[in-house]
C-alpha cells in the first residue's frame, strides 16, 4: 500500500501539468455587408465626433453599463488604418473595430475580448442614418446625449454575432487639463495575457494604441556586441521566445545571432531599440516612451538614440517624450555620470530627493505606496510629473484614476486605464 | 529566481529523506547480484536518447539537419540502507538536440546539451527490476556556432524516471538495461533514453 502511495505521489509530481490557455482571435473579415465594394472610409471629422462615453444596453451584464469609444491609427507602408475601440467596465472587456460608411449608414466590424479570460468573439455594429449616421457624416458634426446609437450584435468565437448590443452616446470623453498618459507595460501588454502579438515587439508597439495606450514602457538590454534591444527577462526563456535551443543570458549573444536564431513567442524578431523608436515615431500616435533600464552599464548608447528620435519626432511634427528610466541606485549612479544628465529626459523610480538630484522629468513610485497625493503635489510644485506603476487590478486602477493626482498610469491593461480615465467625471 | 530554485531543491531533498524514512520497509530478499544489505552501488553507463519534445527553430524553411537522437550517459551513486527505498545522486550527460540554420548563404549550428544533477530515490518493484526517480536540475548548455562561438548555460529544474533491469554477471557486479525519461520542465525539454550500465556494489557494510 505504502509503495503504491509513494509511486502515485511520485507520478503526480513528475507528470503534473498545467493547462495551456489560448485565445484564438476571430477572423473579422466575414461580414459581407462590411466587405461591400461600395463601402467607403469614414471622414476624420466623423471619427472625432463619434468618440465619447456611451451607455450600454442589451449587454450591460456582459460588458458593464458604460463604454468609452476612442479612435486610433497605425501606419503601415504608408497606408493609415484606423480602428475604433470600445473600453468597458466589466472584466477588462473591449472591442476593436474598423469603420466604413455604406448607403448613409456607418458600419463597425471587429472583435471583442475580455482580458480576464479567454473569451472573445466578433462584433458587428451599425449606426443607421436615423440613429446618428447622417449627423456624424455631415460636414461639422456636433454630437450630444442620445443623438448617436450603435446597434448590432456580438458573438462567441468565430460564430456569427447574434446577441444584441446597443451603445448610446452619453457624453464627451473625460480629458484632464494636463495631459494624462495611459502607458502600456512592455510596449503594450504581456505575452502571458494571450495577446495576438509578443510583448516588447514592434508588432505590439503598432497595436497598443488600439488598447487605449497613449504611451509605452519598453525594456532595454544590450546584446553582447552592445546593440540596445527590447527584452524583459535576464535569460532567454520560453515565456518570451520560441524554443530554439539557445539558453542563458541574452547578453551572451550578439544581435546578429539573436536576429537569425531567436524569435519571440508570436514569431517576431527581437527588435532593436532603433527599430522600436522608428515604429513609434513614424507609425503610431504614441506620445510617450519610457525606456526601462534593464541593463547595467553605460547609458550613452541609449541616450544617443533618445536624442536622435526626439529630434526626428520633432522634425516629423510629432509630440513625443522619450525618457530614460532609473529604476535602482546602480542605474541612477550611472546616469549621473553622464556630463549632460541634467538635460537628459529621465524618469526616476527612487525618492523625490533623487528626482531633484537627477533633474528627472517624472517621478514614478510603485502602486503599492498608494496614491501619495501629498508627495505628488510636491512633485507638481517642482514642475515635474508623477506616474505610478504597474497597476493591473481594475479596482486599483479605478482608485488611482478617481482619487489620485498622477499624470500617468503604467499598466498591462491600458484598456482598463482608458475606460476609467475617459468615463471619469 | 535562483534563490527560489535553491529553496525548491532543498525542499525536495528534505521531502525525499522524509519519504525514505516513513516508507522504509524491512529487507526484501531478491534474486539479484545486488543484495539488499546496506551498501553503496555505482551505476555507470551510456546509450542513446531521443528528444521527444517539440523544437521550433525559425524560420522553419531554413532549418536543416535536425538531430534528435544522440549519445547519452549516466553516472549514479546509490545508497542502499537495508530497506526497500534507496537514495542517491545522479549526473551524466545528454545531447538533447542539434540543428543547422542557413542565413544569407551562411550556416549556423545550434546544439543543446544537458548535465543532470539529481537527487534520486529508487525501489525494487519486481525481481531484478527497479524504478528510479530523480528530482533536481539540468545544467543546460547551448552551443552556437554562427559568427563566432557561444557557450551559454542555464539551470532548468527537472526530473527523470527510469526503469532498470539488472542482470548479475559476477560477484558484486551486474549489467543493467535502463530506459529513462528525462524532463527539464522549466525549459520543456524531454528525452527518452535507452542505456546499458555497469552496476558495481563497491562498498558493503
Amino acid at each position: 500500500m505504502k509503495k503504491n502511495i509513494s509511486i502515485f505521489l511520485l507520478s503526480v509530481f513528475l507528470f503534473a501539468c498545467k493547462k495551456e490557455y489560448k485565445v484564438t482571435m476571430p477572423d473579422a473579415g466575414t461580414w459581407d455587408l462590411f466587405n461591400d465594394p461600395a463601402a467607403q472610409a469614414l471622414p476624420a471629422a466623423t471619427k472625432t465626433a463619434m468618440e465619447g462615453v456611451y451607455t450600454v444596453t442589451n449587454a450591460s451584464v456582459m460588458f458593464g453599463k458604460l463604454a468609452a469609444v476612442k479612435w486610433s491609427y497605425v501606419i503601415n507602408n504608408g497606408d493609415t488604418t484606423f480602428h475604433v475601440s470600445g473600453f468597458f467596465g466589466t472584466d477588462i472587456a473591449y472591442f476593436i473595430c474598423e469603420g466604413k460608411q455604406l448607403n448613409g449608414a456607418i458600419l463597425l466590424n471587429g472583435y471583442w475580448r475580455k482580458m480576464v479570460s479567454t473569451e472573445t468573439g466578433l462584433v458587428h455594429l451599425t449606426i443607421d442614418a436615423t440613429a446618428g449616421a447622417s449627423l456624424l457624416l455631415s460636414n461639422s458634426p456636433l454630437v450630444s446625449e442620445g443623438m448617436v446609437q450603435m446597434n448590432g450584435f456580438y458573438g462567441q468565437g468565430q460564430q456569427e454575432p447574434l446577441t444584441p448590443l446597443t451603445l448610446t452616446y452619453a457624453r464627451k470623453l473625460n480629458h484632464s487639463p494636463t495631459p494624462f498618459q495611459i502607458a502600456a507595460h512592455r510596449s503594450g501588454g504581456r505575452t502571458s495575457d494571450l495577446l495576438p502579438v509578443s510583448e516588447n515587439s514592434v508588432a505590439m508597439i503598432l497595436k497598443t494604441s488600439e488598447f487605449g495606450s497613449t504611451g509605452i514602457e519598453v525594456d532595454v538590454r544590450y546584446t553582447k556586441d552592445g546593440v540596445p534591444i527590447l527584452y524583459h527577462d535576464n535569460t532567454l526563456n520560453l515565456r518570451e521566445i520560441q524554443k530554439s535551443g539557445l539558453v542563458g543570458p541574452i547578453e551572451n549573444y550578439t544581435y546578429d545571432q539573436l536576429s537569425v536564431f531567436v524569435r519571440l513567442i508570436h514569431g517576431e524578431k527581437i527588435p532593436t531599440l532603433r527599430e522600436a523608436l522608428t515604429a513609434v515615431v513614424y507609425q503610431t500616435p504614441l506620445t510617450f516612451v519610457w525606456l526601462d533600464t534593464k541593463y547595467v552599464g553605460s547609458v550613452k548608447p541609449v541616450q544617443r538614440l533618445q536624442n536622435e528620435f526626439m529630434q526626428k519626432a520633432k522634425a516629423a511634427g510629432r509630440k513625443l517624450d522619450i525618457v530614460i528610466g532609473l529604476p535602482a541606485q546602480v542605474q541612477f549612479d550611472e546616469f549621473l555620470s553622464l556630463p549632460d544628465y541634467a538635460s537628459t529626459p529621465s524618469l526616476c523610480e527612487l525618492s523625490i530627493d533623487d528626482v531633484a538630484k537627477s533633474n528627472a522629468l517624472i517621478w514614478a513610485p510603485r502602486f503599492t505606496e498608494g496614491t501619495q497625493n501629498d508627495e505628488v503635489a510636491k512633485i507638481h510644485a517642482m514642475g515635474k510629473k508623477a506616474f505610478v506603476w504597474t497597476v493591473d487590478v481594475p479596482e486599483f486602477i479605478t482608485r488611482f484614476v478617481n482619487e489620485g493626482h498622477f499624470d500617468g498610469i503604467l499598466s498591462n491593461f491600458p484598456s482598463c486605464v482608458a475606460y476609467n480615465y475617459y468615463v471619469h467625471q | 529566481m535562483y534563490t527560489s530554485k535553491a529553496a525548491f531543491l532543498a525542499g525536495l531533498i528534505m521531502t525525499s529523506l522524509f519519504f525514505n524514512n516513513v516508507f522504509a520497509q524491512p529487507v526484501v530478499k531478491q534474486d539479484s547480484v545486488i543484495t539488499r544489505t546496506p551498501s553503496f552501488i555505482l551505476y555507470l553507463g551510456g546509450g542513446f536518447s531521443s528528444y521527444v519534445a517539440n523544437i521550433n527553430p525559425q524560420p522553419e524553411s531554413r532549418v536543416r539537419n535536425v538531430s534528435r537522437t544522440n549519445p547519452t550517459g549516466t553516472f549514479r551513486l546509490m545508497w542502499h540502507p537495508g530497506h526497500r527505498l534507496w537514495l542517491g545522486v545522479e549526473s551524466g550527460y545528454n545531447n538533447f538536440f542539434s540543428y543547422e540554420l542557413k542565413s544569407n548563404n551562411e550556416t549556423g549550428k545550434v546544439s543543446l546539451h544537458a548535465v543532470p544533477l539529481m537527487v534520486v530515490w529508487s525501489m525494487p518493484v519486481i525481481k531484478r527490476i527497479s524504478i528510479f526517480a530523480g528530482i533536481g536540475s539540468y545544467l543546460l548548455t547551448s552551443d552556437l556556432k554562427y559568427h563566432g562561438n557561444v557557450h551559454s548555460k542555464f539551470f532548468s529544474l527537472g526530473s527523470d524516471l527510469a526503469v532498470v533491469y539488472t542482470q548479475p554477471v559476477a560477484h558484486r557486479f551486474g549489467l543493467a538495461a535502463e530506459i529513462k525519461w528525462m524532463n527539464a520542465f522549466e525549459t520543456r525539454d524531454n528525452a527518452l533514453g535507452l542505456q546499458v550500465q555497469m552496476v558495481w556494489q563497491f562498498i558493503k557494510f
